[in-house]
């Protein structure tokens, strides 16, 4: 298989920036965590936001490579998938019910759910181009 | 894919949420102990309890035994503060100190021709001592524990040292109860001063006597 000179030195480029990005999200939530003193049942709050993010941008990829990505769709399912799972977190703590569970089986199972269907449309166009 | 920037931007935004997951997760210094449970809470404060009343048990029984030294301390400081003392008395009265408190001083004048025999002085300090005399003095020489004296020719030999009149005789010791003794009848006052002796005394609140070889 060729690659060509530029698209090497693209992928070296996103290589450093995940390398670098990821010690910077490590670094910024080593910070957060000593800023703001939280308790274990504050820290599934950041738990469960970290799941939304990471569901939207599966959600995203998906959508992308299906040639269906809208960035309101993609931005209003961020905002709102967070505020839910946040009310529904909060709501468990009022009553004393795991509610985080819910949206952690949700978020949980659309990224399996997105990564597969991601999964099979990269191999389909694999295979189309053999 | 439509944008490959997309592409990257997610991938970016996946690790950059993930690797905040795991920092904010490991970081336990911004709070561990509201990290920790009621129930690890409840039981860590127990456990305090439990240590604070051992200490507490600790400190008390410390306390005790300071005290308890502090006391022995202080009896074996007055049990030495009696003994430096009773010490200082011996001394005192064995001569190898200065003798001081209150007393008589007793002069005894003889004119030249008067007959006396030998031993009136040794009578005299005999009686007084028997009256209760600490310690003695001829014309300011303490007699020692082995003292001796004898009158001869107008002279009197105190331990050896050759003393001339008038006889001045210092007694520490209760005033009254030598000068009764001393007075009794045909006693020594009585003989002296039947051989035409001159006796004068003086109580004195305070009469001191030299160390002997001061």
């Amino acid at each position: 298989m060729y690659y060509s000179k530029r698209a090497v030195s693209r992928n070296i480029l996103l290589m450093a920036a995940v390398i670098l990005v990821a010690f910077l999200g490590f670094y910024a939530g080593m910070l957060a965590a000593k800023r703001f003193p939280f308790s274990q049942a504050q820290a599934r709050y950041v738990g469960v936001l970290i799941l939304v993010v990471l569901d939207a941008v599966f959600g995203g990829l998906r959508a992308e490579i299906q040639d269906m990505f809208d960035l309101t769709i993609f931005s209003t399912g961020l905002l709102i998938g967070s505020a839910l799972a946040l009310w529904l977190v909060y709501l468990g703590d009022l009553f004393g019910i795991d509610l985080s569970l819910a949206a952690v089986v949700t978020f949980g199972g659309r990224i399996f759910q997105n990564v597969s269907i991601i999964r099979r449309i990269l191999i389909e166009k694999v295979r189309r181009g053999r | 894919m439509r944008n490959r920037w997309l592409f990257a931007v997610a991938v970016l935004v996946v690790f950059f949420t993930t690797a905040f997951g795991i920092g904010f997760s490991r970081s336990a210094s911004g709070g561990a102990l509201s990290r920790l449970s009621e129930a690890e809470l409840a039981l860590i404060y127990s456990k305090n309890i439990e240590q604070m009343e051992k200490l507490q048990m600790a400190k008390q029984k410390l306390e005790t035994e300071l005290r308890q030294i502090k006391s022995g301390q202080e009896e074996k400081l007055t049990v030495l503060q009696k003994r430096r003392a009773l010490l200082s008395e011996l001394k005192a009265l064995a001569c190898d100190a200065r003798l001081n408190g209150p007393g008589i001083v007793i002069k005894i004048s003889t004119e030249e021709r008067t007959f006396l025999g030998w031993d009136w002085a040794i009578n005299l300090v005999n009686t007084a001592f028997s009256a209760g005399a600490k310690g003695a003095s001829v014309n300011g020489r303490r007699l020692g524990p082995r003292w001796h004296m004898a009158y001869r020719d107008g002279l009197l030999y105190v331990e050896g040292e050759a003393k001339s009149g008038p006889f001045e005789f210092a007694f520490v010791g209760n005033a009254e109860a030598i000068l009764s003794a001393l007075k009794l009848p045909s006693g020594v006052f009585d003989n002296l001063r039947a051989r035409g002796v001159k006796i004068e005394y003086e109580t004195k609140r305070d009469v001191l006597l030299q160390a002997c070889g001061e």
